[in-house]
């Protein structure tokens, strides 16, 4: 069973909101059916969608010696950010996406670092074919993906020197977490995990660069290759607690209690690391909440919903200007730890920011958009509807664009209070 | 995935008091602005407050000056001291046959033999000459570990116990006045976890040159932007929502004035902040007399795996020149009797280089206080690794409190111990 709020805090937590079109589909479905697909459209017989990555070899400058070679990886890389905004906005899977860029922020494999275009795309179409598969498989992919070695210096670490980037933020950042290991599994994982090149795009391993000395890795005696490490780190008692708290943390928000968490990482471990298992357990959760805690949401999302509220496509140049200045660049996490935690994009800067791009999408939107219109007719709670908010804005935003609305111009008024609702506090949390 | 996030939320929301402070200075503001037909429509922005004190200058550096300004500037990452500050020692060569600088390239300290800077750091040796730099090698928190965040944490809270407020943020706190000032406290480009408090109310600029507030051509800007004013208040008792609405009167009062002290607005979405421009907005900020008292700029990139010695060379090119450029522009204003500037990073890096040309997370790193005499602390001492890494010969909290005795303290109080002054 679920309520028409249930399913619009599921779309918002685990995907980009809903379009007006999807709003108005609402009123006939079934909605724990339509929950259930969005988690596991397989399951449903629903096609998965092929991602927003692929036909773009095309796209990526290859001659680095072209006097043009910078004008053009720019536009490539702003065609790339298009194309993936726009698989948010539009696809048939939002929780594949949502998962996708989940996995990118966990992960968090930068294109400052990663100069190679195609390495970086690679890489990502790696995490969205995993993103709702098995978390000891993609770790293990990622591990020996060229993005990632190139990221965290595993294309350079050798046995004579071992790098121990990766090393260390496997078992950090990727797995167990801080108290979880010590300084000699961290050189115990690096020394073993020595020897991986890339040659032609493709990641090889070379036996005379490898130590294959075998290490004792968390315990684990005999550990000498990727696979062994992989293996030491998801039996790892740890590893369960600490991907559930942080999916459980981006969904729920942080004030999970370890006693819940636990019981998701029981769900995580005893479905052998699958990640649906685990969605469906946080799910359940939420939904049986009687008081959800609120959540800051990040730029992108706010973006991607402003635009599904809308109807309106920014376009690649004022998308990318409006995340830089917002300060999230899908595809350029700031460092390994990746995106800072929302509530750091209520800075002075992105607040600024959030406002100007309000203003533009409300300038852009058309004049049969259903949220303009009730805009234009000061109709707040027909707004709220298209916003996701059965029970209407907050007093302090109704009030304001009441006000508002009473003192602009007629042919003004509509688009400028859109903006100001889109701009809204109330539309920084969900 | 941090501990900081109850940090960062207590210190967003603020207090209701701060909020309702935030929101009158700024409608005086606008409507001032207004009336001097400065509000410009499509990219509007609030021009300059005038800048009215003007500063004596003296010979002598008094330990707390009248209106002191911390400047605290973050290397963020994990810079490699030992690449910044050379040892010229045997163990130092021996440990980075490929990263090791050759002694005929650094830059010579008068009267030091056994340490010379990095070839970027030459205006640093300036500052040397004339009385003005103490560096402290060996710099660390105990027990900080060698995670970026566990250290970092540290490094902000100046505790080791996931402390949640920073030690600025602790300052603020318990200096605040009865008109709580947002602009006390400001962070630019990043950083903001230092100025975290429980009750005080700093200002975070992402990116200074990015700061804008467009509206409408044709439209009267003044009505929509108090439009979105007036959504902030009253504030919700819900958490999240309060912080959100705390962050618009923040906003429109860090934009008012941030606009006349940055540099040039920059169109590129991929253009990253570098420590000259976020300086040099630094600089512009001391000028106008907010009663700023700590600017906190931060500079990713430190955390060299691999291919070190150019990028570091061009980050350290970046740190020397901006401070060098911001100190002569504060010098010029009449300031650079009233500043402290202070270098940090969340850790060093290993004495051995790795196979990469690079080197891993490592401990003790160097720190550089620039405007209070002259003079080299602590050490790097490679004959005493400890698993590969330098001893921390110097508590980074000790350089702190000196900072905050700079503030005017109470330092201890702040940092919950006496940490010995080194100077």
């Amino acid at each position: 069973m679920g309520s028409e709020a249930d399913l619009i805090w599921m779309s918002n937590r685990l995907g980009y909101g809903l379009t007006s079109n999807e709003f108005s589909v609402l009123q006939n479905e079934d909605l724990s059916e339509f929950m259930g697909k969005r988690i596991d459209p397989s399951k449903y017989g629903l096609e998965v969608p092929s991602g927003p990555f692929e036909n773009i070899e095309d796209l990526i400058p290859t001659d680095r010696d072209s006097d043009d070679f910078q004008r053009l990886r720019r536009i490539a890389s702003l065609k790339l950010l298009d194309l993936w905004l726009d698989e948010m906005r539009l696809t048939s899977d939002p929780l594949l996406e949502w998962m996708t860029f989940f996995w990118h922020d966990h992960f968090a494999v930068s294109g400052r670092v990663v100069k190679s275009m195609t390495a970086h795309v690679n890489h990502l179409r790696l995490l969205r074919t995993h993103a709702r598969g098995n978390y000891s498989t993609m770790l293990r992919e990622v591990t020996t993906d060229p993005g990632m070695l190139i990221f965290l210096d595993g294309a350079s670490n050798t046995a004579e020197k071992p790098n121990e980037n990766f090393g260390r933020e496997l078992l950090e950042l990727y797995s167990l977490g801080i108290g979880n290991y010590s300084e000699s599994d961290v050189q115990a994982a690096s020394t073993a995990l020595t020897g991986w090149r890339i040659s032609d795009g493709m990641a090889k391993f070379r036996p005379r660069l490898h130590d294959d000395t075998p290490q004792t890795l968390l315990g684990v005696k005999g550990v000498h290759d990727v696979d062994t490490v992989i293996e030491a780190v998801i039996n790892h008692e740890a590893l369960p607690g600490f991907i559930s708290r942080k999916l459980s943390n981006a969904v729920l928000g942080n004030d999970i209690s370890d006693e819940i968490v636990n019981e998701f990482a029981s769900v995580f471990s005893n479905n052998d690391l699958q990640i649906i298992p685990l969605i469906e357990a946080i799910v359940d959760k939420g939904l049986s909440m009687g008081k959800r805690t609120q959540i800051i949401r990040n730029p992108v999302s706010w973006l991607i919903n402003a635009e599904k509220i809308t109807d309106v496509e920014l376009g690649a140049e004022r998308r990318a200007r409006a995340l830089s200045e917002m300060n999230m660049i899908p595809g350029r996490p700031p460092n390994v730890g990746g995106f800072p935690e929302t509530e750091n994009y209520l800075s002075a800067s992105s607040t600024a920011a959030r406002f100007s791009a309000a203003i533009t999408i409300a300038s852009d939107t058309s004049k049969d958009s259903p949220a303009l219109q009730a805009a234009s007719s000061a109709n707040w709670d027909d707004l709220a509807h298209y916003f996701g908010y059965p029970d209407g804005f907050n007093q302090p935003t109704v009030t304001s664009l009441q006000e508002l609305w009473n003192t602009s111009p007629m042919h003004q008024r509509g688009r400028i209070c859109l903006a100001i609702a889109l701009a809204s506090p109330d539309f920084m949390v969900i | 995935m941090s501990e900081l996030s109850r940090r960062r939320f207590l210190y967003l929301s603020g207090g209701a008091a701060a909020t309702a402070a935030g929101v009158g200075t700024w409608a005086t503001l606008l409507r001032d602005q207004s009336e001097k037909g400065l509000l410009v429509p499509s990219t509007t922005t609030l021009d300059a407050i005038p800048s009215t004190s003007s500063t004596t200058s003296s010979t002598s550096i008094p330990t707390s000056p009248e209106n002191p300004v911390l400047v605290i500037v973050q290397m963020a990452g994990g810079n490699d001291g030992l690449n910044t500050l050379v040892p010229l020692d045997g163990v130092y060569y021996d440990a980075r046959p490929t990263l090791g600088l050759p002694d005929s390239s650094l830059i010579s300290l008068t009267g030091r033999t056994d340490f010379g800077l990095h070839p970027s750091l030459a205006p640093l040796s300036e500052f040397w000459d004339n009385e003005m730099l103490k560096i402290i090698a060996g710099s660390g928190i105990p027990e900080q570990g060698r995670s970026h965040f566990a250290a970092t944490d540290a490094w902000a809270s100046g505790r080791t116990d996931k402390e949640e407020t920073g030690w600025i943020g602790r300052w603020l706190d318990a200096t605040e006045g009865s008109t709580p000032n947002p602009l006390r406290g400001i962070a630019l480009g990043g950083g903001a976890s230092i100025l975290t408090g429980n009750s005080s109310i700093s200002t975070v600029i992402n990116s200074p040159s990015k700061f804008r507030l467009a509206t409408p051509p044709g439209t009267d800007s003044e009505s929509i932007v108090l439009a979105f004013l007036n959504t902030a208040s009253p504030l919700s008792n819900e958490p999240a929502l309060a912080a959100a609405q705390s962050a618009i009167p923040n906003s429109l009062d860090a934009l008012g004035i941030i606009d006349s002290a940055k540099s040039e607005n920059s169109s590129d979405p991929y253009e990253e902040e570098s420590f000259s421009s976020l300086l040099e907005t630094a600089a512009g900020l001391i000028d106008m007399n907010l009663d700023t008292q700590v600017i906190v700029v931060s500079v990713p990139g430190f955390d060299t795996h691999s291919d070190q010695l150019v990028q570091q060379q061009n980050l350290l090119i970046d740190f020397a020149t901006g401070v060098s450029n911001f100190w002569n522009r504060i010098e010029s204003d009449g300031h650079a009797d009233r500043v402290l500037l202070m270098s940090t990073s969340e850790f060093g890096r290993r004495v051995t280089e790795n196979g990469s040309g690079g080197t891993d997370h490592g401990t003790a790193s160097v720190q550089f206080l620039i405007g209070s005499g002259k003079g080299l602390y602590g050490n790097f001492d490679l004959k005493n690794l400890v698993d590969g890494d330098l001893p921390i010969t110097v508590d980074t909290r000790s350089v702190y409190a000196t900072a905050l005795d700079w503030l005017g303290g109470p330092s201890d109080e702040i940092l919950g111990n006496s940490y010995s002054r080194l100077f």
